[in-house]
């Protein structure tokens, strides 16, 4: 029974009475049906809202590009951690500027890398 | 002697030809009103986009001789004793022979062109963003559509409307002029006048009828109270809600598909970017040419001798009721939120349910502000006031489908 069916349902039912209590039991359908749609309405947007938050934070997550701001700044660095961020940079000002690369702090850190970065 | 007679002749003729004998008291008392809205309009500044082409409307179809529009074309009598079949909506015949333009223009109301027109550009003027940030207020704008209900209840008890009649009638508790005029073209096309200018005048008057209804249901607790920030809407989000109010609503009730599904498009228009140029021609010189149509044709139905009569002064009476009924309940849903939530819902935003955009959430806000100065309601009632526009709608889409 969809929705109509139960809305002429409750039409017929009130068929036999005046006009007066068919329009009351017409117009308190009604009302609830407006109702009903639009509470159903809201179930969807929150569900759409609630999905799309939570793939936007898995996006966030795999973002994995640094930014140039990002590049130049100077977090805080850890022994070991091999070549910085600031380093990085200080290696690709020096690239682009056709000077010599800066030595490298750890044994691992190799032209090629800056290239792929940059 | 000839000559003066010939003159006096021809000055005769062109007198009883003249608008100035031959007219009947209403259509005088028609142009009267008239004048009122051309001043509530070009003075007052209430809804001048609509009440100008109205009243000049009301204006040039009561000129006495003027007959720029014959609604005998419409009349079913009419296109009965003329030989049509069944289910024929106008006398197309007579109307291409004799009409004129106003005839013409008139059509697009009848075969129920204007109303979706006027909603495409709505939707592309509409930002959803204040609703989608704040879904719960969609309950709010069915809460308003209580007034639409109750007036239709109202004509039944009053007597001598039929249901049709009756919900057509209760539409204009809905404040939505092109709603109402697309339910009462096909349930009671012969109240298409009383209705639609009952419509659009209540409309103007939004900012006069709405605060005295919403200062009485509240304390002035509740009006101070300051809402927190919508949060912000993603543009996935702002695409995603037109298709899927298109499917919800279409799939439910399939009445309400031209009005519902050419507001969602427009919105679509507005919210993918891609097609600019669409938005822009919908929300901008299209909606401009359909509102001077729609206003003319629904103001040329306004003709004194048909229009004033005791259905009308009830039509307007049973109008207003919906009006604040719709008011109320929206206030009334308001307080109930405020209560729920723990005081974080500001009880003046479900006013703004009516519809009426963006009037209704205009004064939402400046009633607000009148109780706390600090108060910006604007935002957060703009999502009732478009959810009201969805929810009368549906209203419509309904009671088509019952009685239509």
């Amino acid at each position: 029974m969809n929705l109509f069916s139960f809305m002429s349902y409750i039409y017929l039912l009130s068929s036999s009475s005046d006009g007066l209590t068919r329009g009351s039991v017409v117009a308190l359908a009604g009302f609830l049906v407006v109702l009903f749609i639009l509470a159903l309405l809201v179930v969807f947007i929150t569900l759409m809202s609630g999905t799309l938050s939570l793939f936007e934070k898995k996006e966030s997550k795999t973002e994995v590009m640094p930014s140039k701001e990002l590049l130049q700044s100077t977090p805080e660095e850890k022994p070991g951690d091999g070549p910085t961020i600031a380093v990085i940079a200080a290696a690709i000002a020096a690239f682009e500027s056709g000077g010599k690369l800066p030595e490298a702090p750890s044994p691992g850190f190799k032209i090629k890398k800056i290239r792929r970065l940059y | 002697m000839e000559l003066l007679n010939s003159l006096s002749e021809t000055i005769q003729k062109l007198w009883n030809n003249s608008g100035f004998t031959g007219g009947h008291w209403t259509q005088y008392v028609m142009i009267a009103v008239a004048f009122i809205l051309f001043f509530l309009a070009i003075v007052k500044k209430y809804e001048p986009l609509l009440l100008v082409p109205i009243a000049f409307g009301i204006l040039i179809a009561n000129i006495p001789g003027s007959g720029v529009i014959n609604m005998d074309f419409y009349d079913p009598d009419f296109i009965q004793s003329m030989g049509y079949s069944e289910g024929t909506s106008f006398a197309y015949r007579e109307l291409l022979s004799t009409g004129g333009l106003v005839d013409y223009l008139y059509l697009g109301i009848k075969l129920g062109i204007y109303p979706p027109l006027i909603f495409l550009g709505i939707g592309a003027m509409t930002d959803f963003g204040p609703l989608l940030a704040n879904p719960k207020s969609l309950i709010l704008g069915a809460a308003a559509q209580v007034g639409i209900f109750a007036a239709f209840l109202g004509a039944l008890a009053l007597g001598g409307f039929n249901l049709g009649e009756a919900a057509s009638i209760g539409i204009i508790g809905g404040a939505d002029g092109p709603t109402a005029v697309f339910l009462t073209k096909t349930l009671a096309p012969h109240l298409l006048g009383p209705i639609a200018i009952a419509a659009y005048t209540y409309m103007a008057l939004v900012p006069i009828i709405q605060p005295p209804i919403m200062r009485l249901l509240t304390t002035k607790k509740e009006r101070g109270v300051v809402m927190e920030q919508l949060r912000e809407v993603s543009k996935t989000e702002k695409i995603l809600f037109p298709i899927i109010v298109t499917v919800v609503v279409s799939l439910i009730i399939p009445d309400a598909t031209p009005l519902v599904g050419m507001l969602m498009l427009g919105n679509l228009f507005r919210e993918s970017k891609v097609v600019e140029r669409l938005k822009s021609t919908a929300s901008g010189e299209m909606i401009n040419i359909v509102t001077i149509l729609l206003g003319v044709s629904v103001g040329a139905t306004a003709v004194g001798t048909s229009f004033l009569r005791l259905r009308t002064i009830s039509i307007i009476l049973l109008g207003i009721f919906a009006f604040i009924i719709g008011t109320a309940s929206g206030v009334l849903f308001g307080k109930i939120m405020y209560a729920v939530t723990k005081g974080k819902v500001n009880p003046l935003i479900g006013s703004a349910g009516v519809s009426a955009v963006p009037m209704a959430a205009r004064v939402s806000q400046s009633e607000g502000q009148k109780a706390n100065p600090k108060n910006f309601l604007l935002m957060h009632a703009m999502g009732p006031n478009v959810a009201g526009v969805i929810g009368s709608a549906v209203a419509a889409g309904i009671l088509l489908a019952l009685f239509g």
